[in-house]
């Protein structure tokens, strides 16, 4: 069964200088205890996406349309306090982006993970949350005794951890990891990537992991949805996009981002030439037409390809898909 | 130099030119009353902000204030019925003043040029517009006889001049339109003028002096335009004196012995000892000058002193160390339910002696003066008070050995001293000198029921020179000797012979029942707190609320306070009777005689009789016969009666000021203990937020 | 290091710098222009017997260095010597002013800091509305008004046109006698100038407040703190006012001295007895010993204020280095 699918969901930025179509008719799946990847370059919408998942778009940002089921229950028609008290980290949590800044940096980490508990647990006493607290800490390798510090005191890895520990306070059924290890050293990713999967594994977590970094995605899930431009332009299981991608982006993705391997032997790897479009005014007919190697008039034309099932669980959208025989 | 409220020029105030013509010169106009004071309390009211201070002249909240009007309010003032104005002069003059050590100011022709060239006319008419006054004297017509009328006046002309600068040989030899230095045969140097600009008067005089002059050919540097900080410091602070012309201003006091002080040569001090260049940083030395203002200060006679002070004054406007400029008008102004005010001389209608005549028009005596002034009292000590402003309050409340008329500067009256007399005398050292010998009112008390004696002012003189007082150095500095003669009787030995001498010494009697014990601490007494503001005068101290109000009542038991018995009376009628506080003691005398001495009723009544004869004289024809003296006498038993009422409701008032008093420290504590709790309170709030704030987390 | 020996360091700090201060303050009033005896004279005629007497009771013919160590003598131990001006002890003018001071300043600040934030927090949780877009229009206006012009302002419609407010003063004159009636007299007294006070002050407090907290807003803790399901209201309060409060509470110690400015002015147009209209009385007559007071008692105040936002930023922002 489904844990969550969205469908034709529609997230707009309305700006001055005109309507950023963000996300722009996404369907989306997470089976559970399966972990999907999300990729992208920066500024495909990926992480607003993400954000949609839990209603935090920015004060401009709508959601323009599309349904997002969660267990069967269409939770984007709940009223506000619903949605915020049941949904947001006790359904779903997140883990945000490089922990830097997405811990308040005037509060004690373990009071910060404890607070997500009380909102979410009103009757339990305070040492009962805060003893909960560190032992999440402990969870995710961090000596439960730090928790009485604030989170400056913390490295970039544990802050990382300590989000990790957060996500986890309130048992969510699904954790979106928003590039969790984005901006950390090479050797901390490592470790918290196992750890993740560690977590995964022990807790039988589903989880939505955002990353620009395919490879990381590589390592920690079993789905691949390749994003472009405000729209899935592929997605499947992780072996056959790996293996067999069938997108120019996607293929152009995967060549462009090293392995861990890779990363550590220093090797050069290609880029895909020319820049992302601007969602402001993003071409007609497939958006990725003017950077890609194999575009023809059709592609030039709308109506945007839709995806389409080219192999069992394997989607693309593209006229052209790689390997198809003209 | 004093400082002058802003002129603006309004075309409304050209109106004004034609009402303040009549009032020049000053004029003794009315009489005064000599008994005092006829209204029962005097408010001091502080406005530290003048403007503030007019609307509460318009609103009522005071009815009389102490600061000239600025020309923009004038107009305003005349067209409130509930304001009534009056004008005075001030005591003091504006001047251009010139460097005479410096050249080319140092040429006395140049000088002669430069006072052609000062249009006074213009200056009236333009500049003042009926705020002011022309003038060729340093003696300003304020101090009445002193100002010589006969001196050498120089006519507004380019031309006279032209023809002065020439005469000095100041002539433009080449012809270049620029003048030439008669030493270097160059054209001349630039003449160095400072305007201050901080006084828009002065600023348009000196402009239009330095053009008059640039116009002759003579070269004029900057026409420098500064502040009243920079020009002292240029102009009086420095040694080298690199100044040619100043506009300058002074203050005065009621004698003409500024003539010596601003002139002579000892006042110049070319080094700077005494931090600045002196009185006279003109820098003028002459020798002539200097005889006859040694002779303004050491003559002994009006005649002779006033001839000096003649003399100084050609001295002055032949030699022109100084241009005398104009002289200020002052417009005051008080509120129409009040009549008899005064308008002295040098003061203006907010004098002493207004608040000693004032009542409300509707009735003859009583209600309460609100005297608003426009800054706050700094102190209340009588030794340490320097500040015009608290004086307005000191001179209500002690006294001073004689006082002069009001409307003539000059004319001494006696007061707690009724008569004097000066006589020469030699010092033992050889010194000529003047021995004055008071003879003081026997009947003076001070506020606390002690009786005032020579002694007092015997001990006041002693006080001041022991204690060094600097106030005071002045007066007491020629004072060889005091000699207490009797209860009454005083004499004085100056070691001067200066007509002015006298009027050093008329300073304010100390009680020495509570100076005495003051002793070395004088300069930090507080008489307020220590409950102790003890004078003789005819206002005593209630209450000083520090910059809000001073409180005053009457002095009912003034020697020269009026019996307000005969208020059923018309003024007319007390005018005539004069000193009635007299005829009251006469009667009480009467009285006293009747029931001690009277054994038959012959006796009585050729007392009676005599009595009546004395009192025919001071009353007219009101008291004609015994039955009306035996009318009078019981009248008088039931003044008495309503005497004694008076004592105990007084007694009560007594209490009563002393309970307000209490209250009053009440509140005031209160007041800051609020003012620590507000701030306290604002800490705890700060606190608690955080604390909240943290607890939270 | 500890906190205590943070707060150690800080008071020491403290008082070098009121050293500085002190030092500074005795250096530039005799470099300042003109000299006292002149100030006297220019006011009035002085014989050279008064001349020669001040002199010596203001200590002028010392030399420099024992007037220095007199003067901080005589500073530390609150007594200021004699005003120029008045002769009196400048010490007891000052304490005679400080409660009508402390009054009116901590009267505006309190109701100035109160209502500024709290409208400030209400315009930033409501940003964009006509609520938001009065309350920063209108303290943009108070803000940018002359607080003199205002003073007077208030004084001609309050307390001349509507006669409603007193028009100077701290008190009726005479006071009335019953203390709490002398209360009620006080607060309708302070009315006038304190409202003027308030407005210089409230319009930056809600500015700041407003500015600080939407700043607050954007950051990522933010999003986090409503991603666990915190209220607006619970993120506004406590994780968004939380941060904002650390520039606030800089903001108090900064517009404590910055607040004597406006107290000058005030108690000016008000005839306030207080050191504000003291320290402009002082300008006037270029009274020497008391602006040195005055400033040394402004530098300490400034001082104690800095002191104190490093004790409690210790306390309040967990990121202070000690």
């Amino acid at each position: 069964m489904n844990l969550l699918e969205v469908s034709d969901l529609k997230v707009y930025y309305h700006t001055t200088k005109g309507v950023v179509k963000a996300v722009d008719g996404v369907n989306f799946i997470v089976e559970e205890g399966t972990s999907v990847g999300l990729a992208g370059e920066s500024g495909c919408g990926k992480t607003t996406l993400g954000l949609s998942f839990l209603k935090l778009l920015p004060e401009n940002g709508m959601i323009e349309g599309g349904s997002l089921i969660f267990e069967g229950d269409d939770i984007y028609s709940l009223d506000e306090k619903d949605f915020r008290v049941n949904v947001r980290w006790n359904q779903i949590s997140m883990i945000f982006q490089g922990a830097m800044n997405a811990l308040n940096p005037v509060f004690k980490v373990e009071d910060q993970i404890a607070e997500a508990i009380k909102l979410h647990s009103t009757k339990t006493k305070k040492s009962e949350r805060l003893a909960t607290a560190r032992d999440l800490l402990k969870r995710v390798d961090i000596d439960p005794t730090m928790g009485r510090h604030y989170p400056h005191e913390f490295s970039g890895g544990m802050r990382q951890r300590a989000m990790i520990a957060m996500a986890l306070a309130c048992d969510p059924q699904l954790v979106i990891a928003d590039e969790p290890t984005t901006a950390l050293d090479v050797i901390v990713q490592k470790q918290l990537m196992d750890l993740l999967r560690r977590l995964k594994a022990e807790m039988n977590l589903s989880m939505v992991v955002i990353s620009h970094d395919i490879s990381v995605l590589a390592e920690l899930c079993d789905y691949l949805n390749i994003m472009y431009a405000g729209r899935i332009v592929e997605w499947g299981g992780i072996e056959g996009v790996f293996e067999n991608p069938r997108h120019h982006y996607t293929h152009g993705l995967i060549s462009t981002f090293p392995t861990v391997e890779d990363k550590e032997r220093k090797s050069t790897f290609e880029f895909i030439p020319g820049a992302p479009p601007n969602l402001l005014d993003p071409p007609l007919g497939c958006r990725f037409h003017p950077r890609c190697p194999a575009a023809t008039e059709i592609c030039r034309q709308e109506p945007t390809p839709e995806l389409r099932e080219i192999s069992e669980k394997h989607y693309v959208a593209c006229h052209h898909p790689r390997g198809d025989l003209h | 130099m004093i400082k002058r409220s802003k002129v603006e020029k309004t075309i409304g105030l050209l109106i004004l030119i034609t009402l303040f013509l009549p009032i020049l010169p000053v004029m003794a106009e009315d009489e005064v009353e000599l008994t005092g004071p006829w209204a029962d309390e005097l408010f001091f009211k502080i406005y530290l902000n003048p403007e503030v201070e007019y609307l509460a002249l318009k609103t009522g909240d005071i009815n009389l204030m102490d600061w000239e009007l600025p020309a923009e309010k004038v107009a305003d003032a005349l067209a409130d019925p509930n304001i009534v104005t009056d004008s005075t002069a001030d005591l003091g003059y504006y001047l251009i003043d010139i460097n005479c050590q410096r050249w080319p100011t140092s040429d006395v022709h140049f000088r002669r040029a430069l006072a052609h060239l000062v249009d006074k006319a213009r200056i009236e008419t333009d500049i003042l517009q009926g705020f002011g006054y022309a003038l060729d004297s340093p003696v300003p017509v304020v101090l009445g006889g002193w100002a010589n009328p006969d001196i050498r006046t120089y006519e507004y002309s380019a031309a006279l001049a032209a023809a002065e600068l020439d005469l000095g040989g100041f002539t433009d030899t080449d012809a270049d339109g620029i003048r030439n230095d008669p030493i270097t045969g160059d054209n001349m140097a630039d003449v160095l003028f400072f305007i201050r600009i901080d006084d828009p008067e002065r600023k348009q005089a000196g402009e239009w002096l330095a053009a008059e002059l640039k116009a002759l050919g003579v070269p004029i540097e900057g026409e420098l335009a500064v502040e009243r900080s920079v020009c002292s410091n240029a102009v009086m602070d420095t040694p080298a004196g690199e100044w040619n012309v100043y506009t300058g201003g002074w203050g005065l006091g009621r004698d003409p012995d500024h003539l010596a002080d601003f002139y002579h040569s000892k006042e110049f001090d070319p080094e700077c000892i005494g931090g600045w260049r002196g009185y006279n940083y003109p820098g003028f030395v002459n020798s002539t000058f200097d005889y006859w203002a040694d002779l303004l200060k050491t003559a002994s006679t009006f005649e002779d002193t006033k001839e000096a002070a003649f003399m100084c004054q050609e001295i002055i406007a032949e030699q022109v160390p100084g241009i005398p400029m104009y002289g200020h008008i002052g417009v005051k102004a008080y509120r129409v339910e009040w009549t008899d005010l005064v308008n002295a001389v040098g003061t203006g209608i907010n004098s002493w002696w207004s608040t000693y005549n004032m009542h409300p028009a509707a009735q003859d005596y009583g209600g309460r003066i609100e005297y608003g002034i426009k800054s706050d009292i700094e102190t209340l000590n009588v030794m340490t008070a320097a500040w015009t402003y608290t004086w307005e309050v000191l001179d209500k409340i002690y006294e001073s050995p004689y006082t002069n008329n009001p409307y003539d500067l000059a004319d001494d009256w006696g007061w707690l001293a009724e008569s004097w007399e000066i006589e020469d005398w030699v010092s033992p050292t050889g010194v000529d000198g003047i021995k004055i010998t008071f003879h003081f009112v026997e009947d003076a008390i001070w506020h606390d029921d002690v009786p005032f004696t020579a002694e007092d002012m015997e001990f006041t003189y002693n006080y001041i020179m022991e204690q060094g007082i600097p106030r005071y150095a002045s007066s007491t500095q020629f004072i060889e000797d005091v000699v207490l003669v009797d209860d009454y009787t005083l004499e004085v030995y100056q070691d001067t012979t200066s007509y002015f001498a006298f009027h050093y010494i008329n300073i304010p009697v100390l009680p020495k029942h509570i100076w005495e014990d003051v002793g070395d601490d004088w300069q930090d007494y507080d008489p307020v707190a220590e409950g102790e503001l003890i004078g003789l005068g005819p206002w005593k101290f209630v209450d000083y609320v520090a910059g809000e109000y001073v409180h005053l009542v009457a002095n009912e038991d003034y020697w020269k306070f009026p019996d307000r018995f005969y208020q059923g009376l018309s003024m007319a009628e007390i005018g005539q009777a004069k000193s009635l506080s007299m005829l009251r003691a006469q009667l009480a005398a009467a009285n006293l005689a009747v029931e001690v001495q009277a054994e038959s009723i012959s006796e009585l009544s050729s007392q009676f009789t005599d009595f009546q004869a004395s009192a025919l004289e001071l009353i007219g024809s009101s008291v004609d016969s015994i039955g009306d003296l035996a009318d009078n006498i019981e009248a008088l038993d039931a003044n008495i009666g309503t005497l004694d009422a008076e004592i105990v409701s007084l007694t009560s008032d007594i209490s009563g000021i002393e309970t307000q008093t209490s209250n009053l420290q009440a509140g005031l504590s209160s007041a800051s203990n609020l003012g620590y709790a507000s701030i306290g309170i604002a800490i705890l709030v700060g606190a608690i937020a955080i604390f909240m704030s943290r607890r939270e987390s | 290091m500890s906190l205590k020996r943070y707060i150690l360091k800080r008071i020491l700090y403290s008082f070098v710098l009121l050293f500085f201060a002190l030092t500074l303050n005795f250096i530039i009033f005799r470099m300042a222009p003109g000299n006292p005896i002149q100030i006297v004279a220019s006011g009035m005629r002085l014989e050279p017997e008064q001349v020669e007497r001040l002199i010596e009771l203001w200590g002028l013919q010392e030399p420099l260095h024992v007037q220095y160590v007199r003067y901080l003598k005589s500073t530390l131990t609150w007594d200021f010597g004699y005003s120029y001006n008045s002769l009196e002890p400048v010490g007891r003018e000052i304490m005679e002013r400080l409660p009508n001071t402390l009054l009116l300043m901590g009267v505006s600040l309190f109701f100035a800091i109160t209502f500024g934030t709290v409208f400030g927090i209400y315009a930033a949780y409501k940003r964009g509305s006509l609520f938001d877009l009065t309350s920063v229009s209108i303290s943009l206006f108070s803000y940018a008004l002359p607080t003199f012009w205002m003073g007077l302002l208030m004084i001609y419609v309050g307390g001349y046109v509507f006669g409603l407010f007193p028009l100077a003063g701290t008190m009726s004159r005479p006071p009335p006698l019953d203390p709490i009636v002398r209360i009620f007299d006080l607060a309708w007294h302070l009315f006038l100038p304190g409202l003027t006070l308030f407005l210089f002050q409230y319009g930056a407090w809600l500015l700041m407040m407003r500015s600080t907290l939407l700043e607050a807003l954007h950051e990522d803790y933010i999003t986090t703190a409503r991603a666990k399901g915190v209220s607006e209201r619970g993120v506004l309060f406590k994780h968004a006012f939380r941060n904002a409060m650390l520039p606030l509470v800089t903001n108090i110690a900064l517009q404590i001295p910055g607040l004597l400015n406006g107290a000058i002015l005030t108690e000016t147009v008000f005839s306030w007895r207080g050191l504000g209209l003291y320290t402009w009385s002082a300008i006037q007559f270029t009274d020497y010993p008391v602006l040195q007071a005055l400033f040394y008692i402004f530098a300490l105040v400034t001082i104690v204020c800095n002191l104190i936002v490093d004790v409690v930023y210790g306390y309040i922002d967990p990121r202070i280095q000690y």
